[in-house]
This record gives structure tokens, C-alpha cells and sequence, in this order.
């Protein structure tokens, strides 16, 4: 049967559906069914948008040995078997990157449709094993028909590398997949992106170069963007974690600095020495509002209203916030230079809020 | 700080073990009118499909005790200042699941004991519980057994459900009377549903409502005795006078085994054969379906699959030192002799005459009443809370 005798055929049954009531038929209801022609539609008119065709035995075995790099031109369907490009490499380069654009014939962008990877070889052919195996494996997105973006892969070079060879393996055998782009492994030069163009960018590599840049700055928000996208793409749960962790700093400081202390203790009556934690000090893996909750707690049972002396010595940032957050007066401060910033919390932050919260109680 | 991947976090739970920890602590400030006598306790390994855990830590929370699993036997190094922290540990083969050979299974076995003794030394209470003499599926006996040992010398608390534990156990490992506390395997009262009738049931499964039907239910394995149950098809309808249908269901073991299962499944045309794991609304499906339920394992001290067939009144052939761990429902258990295989198909036979037995499917119902994972839950933790 013909594409469009079988479109015909789906329109013509949505039409009969719609005859009887559509909880009745079996199969369906109208609306599922036009919504099935629609999409048949579609489908048909990808498949025949998608010019890209095999390559032919002869090509397939030039580029196989990178003679002819046919990719760099125009798209050529992936066909189900692996294929790979040994390409020779040049001396000296640590970090090399092909970019690649993937289409499909689905109607959605499909995550990981396509693995690369690469290995590594000496000058006599025999593989270099690689420490870090899995960062040299890209999930690649396939992206609907004149909608693709180039996708970067990186390979870190091992000593002694001369050959590459980089694999190019399709998951989704249900679908055309077409693959666009020079495979033959070029120096990368380290040239960042914007940010602009990082965060709309699917460069996971560039994208964590600006996650260090946020994290040297103490920018959360810049932070918290640059993993949103990353948990967009890779869906890590160590991302997951971070900017569970850093919007909780947010929260956590944003709350703290409109929280007022309770003045049931005056300056001059009895004070309790808070000289350490009471529990292990955050370790920045988890959000730093449950450990001031916990913290607090065993603040208040063993300091009740009493006024907090927080001398300097270690952790005076996490114990300064537990104190403002436990309400309790603070009857000395320590000094803003005996402070060292964690993770994610400037000092001056923090004394802003402290600061801010006692002149409150004396005002 | 950023994290890295090799944290051993997973994408439906991101929280490290110290953040758990936390929320522990907290959940037991919020909600305890017993904040003062609060306990951790943090279990070992977490069983992915069995909802043991779930049903005996169900009431955890009113008794003062929060439970969470560790990843990892290494999870916990320090207890939370001065309360009490207990590490709970239950099938531990686990341990084995990497070694490939015997050199391999004794050093993790080695290693797990040391994991052990470095947890009594940060002051963490070690409880276990003992789910079976050893595991069904037992690659590495000797060493296993030199495991158990270990850790019965090291526990500090025995958590038993078969009365004969101790002396069944102790052809191969010495468990110490003072460490013991006995309570009973739950039901399944309210963990599946049970809203099925036995004609639907059949019906589903294309079951005649005359036909005579014995279900094996759970993971396969060669220790399960599902094979030779089915080579005895014959002599239990020559016993019975009357053709059988059997329900096999559970996940299949390693393929080796599964083409003998196959092929004795091929040859009979009343064998159903469902090998997969068995979605929890299915369950009800299949206990309904059946006349009796049988678990012809070669070892077994307390079993599961009794412990459901009881919560839907079926009567169980289950090995005869597994019937007094179901006390209370021993008129619907039938024991037969592992080492004597001749005394299953009399066993079956048997089973099959108290099936219409009205009382004996009452008995069965009322131990599952009794035995409901809350109650036994809530019997577990004061019996643990005794002990400290």
C-alpha cells in the first residue's frame, strides 16, 4: 500500500468514527484518529523532506579511512551497523573535536539517538587505553528535519596517540537518522562561548567551564542557569544535587535576611559561649538549610535565650548563620577577616545579615 | 563546591547518606511526642521489589524509629552525636555480587566483616535479621556460610521469624540465645490488592472454575524446586485422578536453567508459564486463581510466598521446618520433607482435600489479620526497644 493510500485509509476510518459515538468503535475515538493521520502525514512528508541517502559501498569504505571526509558536505543516513573513521592525528594536540548535526525523521527531538565515541591508537596500530572511558562517549541528540543544531564532541588525546578512530552508532532503528558534519577530529583551541550562546548551546564541556567561572564568583544565579541547561541536557544527578544545594543557599540567606531576632535576652544577661558546631560542619553536598535546622536545634537546647558569644575560630560563617537564624541575640561578633568564605557563601553576606539583624533589635 | 559524578547518588533520589541522616533527624523532632527516645536505623541491602522492608519499618516512625536504606554497606561511618543508631543488615549475600570465584567471595566476605567491626567500633548497634539459613540463590556456599558466622559473632541483635532459627542454623552458624528476638513474617494484609473474586481471577487467566490448580510463585531458581515439581505433574494427577493446571510466575533465572523450565513448560499444555516479574496488581490475580499454593524449595526457613498465600486464604505445601514459622495458620500449611522428595506429591494431595475446608481458609484469613505489617511492625521495634 501506498504512503498516501494508507493516510487516505486513516482519514477515511476517522471520518467513519465519527458516524457512531466514538466510545462505541473500538480503537479510538476521532479526535486519536485524525491526530494519527496527522502524524502519518507528517511522518510521510519528513521521510521524503530527508534527502539524505546511504553511502555507497565505495564511499562508505573512502571515508571509512577518512580519504574523503563526504559528511562535511551533506547529510548521509547512518545506517543501523556502526560506522567509524579512522583519521591520523596531529602531533601535539591534547584536545580534539568534530561537530556534528543529527536529523530524524520523527516529529520530536530524540535524546541519545546517536552514540559517538572515539579510540586512540599508537603509530602501530595498538589502542591506548584511556582513563576517563565515558567522557569520550557523547549521547547525541537527533533533532527533527531543519531543526538540527551542531553538537560538539570532545576526545581528550592520550599520550602517544596517532591514530583515532571515531564510532558513530545509532539507537533508534525504528527511524531515519542523518548525520552532517566534518568526522575527522580537528584541534580544539579552547575558545569559550558567551554566555548567551553557552546556555542555548547543547557544549556540555563549555557549559561546565562557566559552571567554574559562576563558582569562582560566587554567583549563584549565574550558577543556577548554567545547571538548569546542563540538567536539561545530561539529566546527572550530581547537577541535580548542585542546584538543589545552591538555590537552597538562596532561599536559605533570602530568608535569613528578613528574619528578625527575638530580643528575649538584653545584652549583659547571661551568654552562651558558641565557640563550635555541635554536629560535623557542612560539607556543601547537601542543602545548607538542613543543617541549620539541626544545628539549631541543639543550639537552642543548650543556649535557650541566652545572648551568643561567637568568637572567631573555625566555621564562624556557618556558626554565625545558625546563631541568626536560632533569633537569639548576638553579644559579640566576630571579626569579618578571621572569616573565610564556603562554598557558594561570601563572608560579606553573611556579616551583612548578622549586622543588619542586630541593628534591628537595638533600633 | 560543585559535585562530582562519582558521588554514589542516583537520579530519583540525589540526597547523600549524611542528608538523609538529616531529614531523619528532623522527621523525628517533627513528629514524635517521644523525641527524647528516638532511634535511627539505617538498613542494608535494600531489596528493590520485595516490600519486606517497607511492611516491617511501616509503624518505624510512631515507635520513635526513622528507617532509610544505605547504598552502600559503607554509608555510615559516624552516629548522630548521642543517639541510638542502628545498622540492620538482611540478605547479605549481596556481598557476593561481584566475585566471580571462591578467592573473590571470601575476600568480600572478609571485607564485609571488617565494614562490620569498623561500625561496632564507631558505636552503630548491629541488628540482623536471618531470612534464611542461606540464600536460594547461593553461588558461594562455604563462603556464605563463613559470612553468616561472622556476622552472628558480631551482631548485637538476632531478628528471627521461624521459632526453630537457632537450631536449624546451627549445623553450620552458632547464634547466641541472649542475642535472639523472635517476631513473626507479616502478612501481605494491605500491600497487595485483594479485590478480585476467584471466578474473575480464572476467567483472566483462562482458568475453568472445575479445574485443579497449584501456583509456584516467585523469582526462579534451581533451589526452588520448580523443576522437579513439574517432572511430579503426573504423579499428583495420577494421585488426584484428575488433570492439573500449573501457574508458574515469577522473574526467570539464568538462562541456562530457564531453557530446562521451557522446555518442561513446552510439554505440558496446562503449565502456565508467566516469567517475569509479577506486577503487584497481578498478584491478587494469581493467589485467586489457584487451589493451593506450593513452594517445593530445597531449603527454606521462612518464605514469603506462604506468608501471601496465607493473606489470600490458600492453603501452602511449604518445606516442613518453614510450617512453624507460620503459627497460627499451621491448619492451611503442609509440610513435606525436603530431603524426601516422595512427600511432596502426598503433600499436594493433602492440600488439595483442606481446600474446601471452610475453617481452614478462616484460620488463614485471621493470621493474616494478626500477623497485619503494622502489627508486626509495631511488635518488632518494641521488642528491639526492650533489648536496649
Amino acid at each position: 500500500m501506498k504512503k498516501t493510500d494508507r493516510m487516505h485509509m486513516l482519514l477515511r476510518r476517522g471520518q467513519d468514527n465519527a458516524i457512531a459515538p466514538p466510545e462505541v468503535k473500538s480503537g479510538g475515538n476521532l479526535h486519536d484518529i485524525q491526530r494519527e493521520a496527522k502524524h502519518s502525514l507528517i511522518n510521510d512528508k519528513a521521510m521524503s523532506q530527508m534527502q539524505a541517502k546511504p553511502l555507497s559501498r565505495a564511499k562508505l569504505l573512502l571515508a571509512r579511512f577518512s580519504i574523503f571526509d563526504f559528511f562535511k558536505n551533506k547529510p548521509y543516513l547512518l545506517a543501523k551497523r556502526p560506522f567509524s573513521v579512522v583519521s591520523l592525528l596531529n602531533s601535539g594536540a591534547k584536545e580534539l573535536r568534530c561537530q556534528l548535526k543529527i536529523e530524524t525523521t520523527a516529529f520530536h527531538t530524540e535524546r541519545g539517538a546517536v552514540i559517538a565515541s572515539a579510540k586512540f591508537y599508537n603509530w602501530y596500530g595498538r589502542e591506548i587505553s584511556h582513563n576517563a572511558l565515558s567522557a569520550d562517549t557523547h549521547e547525541l541528540f537527533a533533532d527533527p528535519i531543519g531543526d538540527a543544531v551542531l553538537q560538539p564532541c570532545y576526545y581528550a588525546v592520550p599520550p602517544g596517540a596517532r591514530w583515532a578512530k571515531v564510532f558513530l552508532e545509532r539507537t533508534v532503528p525504528e527511524r531515519r537518522i542523518s548525520v552532517h558534519g566534518r568526522l575527522r577530529l580537528r584541534k580544539f583551541n579552547n575558545e569559550m562561548l558567551s554566555f548567551d550562546d553557552v546556555i542555548k548551546s547543547r557544549d556540555c564541556m563549555q557549559l561546565r567551564q562557566h559552571l567554574d567561572r559562576a563558582c569562582m564568583a560566587f554567583d549563584r544565579g549565574y550558577a543556577l542557569s548554567i545547571l538548569g541547561r546542563l540538567v536539561f541536557l545530561k539529566r546527572s544527578p550530581a547537577d541535580i544535587q548542585s542546584m538543589k544545594v545552591i538555590s537552597d543557599i538562596e532561599q536559605t540567606l533570602t530568608s535569613l535576611s528578613s528574619r528578625n531576632a527575638t530580643p528575649s535576652a538584653q545584652p549583659g544577661s547571661d551568654t552562651y559561649e558558641y565557640t563550635e558546631t555541635f554536629t560535623q560542619p557542612w560539607d556543601g553536598h547537601y542543602p545548607l538549610s538542613k543543617w541549620l535546622m539541626r544545628e539549631v536545634t541543639y543550639l537552642r537546647s543548650n543556649a535557650g535565650h541566652s545572648a551568643l558569644h561567637l568568637s572567631n575560630g573555625p566555621n564562624v560563617l556557618l556558626r554565625a548563620m545558625a546563631a541568626a537564624l536560632s533569633g537569639n541575640v548576638i553579644s559579640s561578633i566576630p571579626t569579618q577577616e578571621s572569616a573565610v568564605s564556603i562554598n557558594w557563601v561570601k563572608v560579606d553576606e553573611v556579616f551583612d545579615i548578622i549586622n543588619h539583624q542586630q541593628a534591628s533589635i537595638q533600633g | 563546591m560543585l559535585l562530582s559524578d562519582q558521588n554514589d547518588i542516583n537520579i530519583y533520589d540525589t540526597r547523600t547518606f549524611e542528608e538523609v541522616c538529616i531529614d531523619a533527624q528532623l522527621s523525628l523532632q517533627a513528629g514524635a511526642d517521644n523525641a527524647h527516645n528516638t532511634s535511627m536505623l539505617a538498613y542494608y541491602p535494600k531489596a528493590k521489589r520485595n516490600p519486606f522492608q517497607d511492611m516491617l519499618y511501616s509503624e518505624g516512625h510512631s515507635q520513635g524509629y526513622a528507617c532509610f536504606p544505605m547504598r552502600q554497606q559503607t554509608d555510615p561511618t559516624k552516629p548522630v552525636n548521642d543517639m541510638p543508631f542502628y545498622i540492620h543488615y538482611h540478605w547479605v549475600h549481596r556481598a557476593f555480587a561481584s566475585a566471580d570465584d571462591r578467592q573473590e567471595a571470601s575476600r568480600a566476605a572478609k571485607q564485609f566483616l571488617e565494614n562490620v567491626d569498623a561500625q561496632k567500633e564507631a558505636g552503630f548497634q548491629i541488628l540482623w535479621t536471618i531470612h534464611n539459613l542461606i540464600s536460594h540463590e547461593s553461588r558461594f556456599p562455604e563462603e556464605e556460610i563463613e559470612l553468616r558466622a561472622g556476622l552472628s559473632a558480631r551482631a548485637d541483635h538476632v531478628h528471627i521469624m521461624n521459632p526453630a532459627t537457632r537450631e536449624i542454623c546451627a549445623q553450620y552458624y552458632p547464634i547466641k540465645g541472649n542475642k535472639v528476638f523472635m517476631v513473626a513474617h507479616p502478612s501481605y494484609a494491605g500491600v497487595y490488592g485483594d479485590f478480585i473474586s476467584p471466578a474473575q481471577a480464572r476467567l483472566n487467566l483462562g482458568i475453568a472454575p472445575h479445574e485443579k490448580t497449584i501456583l509456584l510463585f516467585g523469582s526462579m531458581g534451581p533451589q526452588k524446586g520448580t523443576r522437579q515439581l513439574l517432572n511430579d505433574v503426573p504423579a499428583i494427577e495420577k494421585a488426584l485422578g484428575d488433570k492439573l493446571r500449573v501457574i508458574v510466575a515469577g522473574s526467570p533465572a539464568e538462562p541456562a536453567y530457564m531453557e530446562d523450565i521451557y522446555k518442561l513448560a513446552a510439554e505440558n499444555p496446562n503449565v502456565l508459564l508467566i516469567d517475569q516479574h509479577i506486577d503487584d496488581q497481578m498478584v491478587q490475580t494469581l493467589f485467586r486463581a489457584t487451589n493451593i499454593t506450593v513452594c517445593p524449595y530445597d531449603v527454606g526457613l521462612n518464605s514469603g510466598v506462604a506468608a501471601t498465600a496465607a493473606t489470600y486464604a490458600c492453603p501452602a505445601v511449604v518445606p516442613d521446618i518453614l510450617v512453624p514459622a507460620m503459627y497460627g495458620a499451621e491448619t492451611g500449611m503442609i509440610g513435606f520433607n525436603p530431603k524426601d522428595r516422595a512427600t511432596l506429591v502426598p503433600a499436594i494431595i493433602r492440600a488439595f482435600e483442606i481446600d474446601q475446608n471452610s475453617s481452614v481458609r478462616s484460620s488463614l484469613s485471621k493470621w493474616a489479620v494478626d500477623n497485619h505489617p503494622r502489627l508486626n511492625s509495631r511488635e518488632f521495634f518494641t521488642a528491639l526497644r526492650a533489648r536496649s
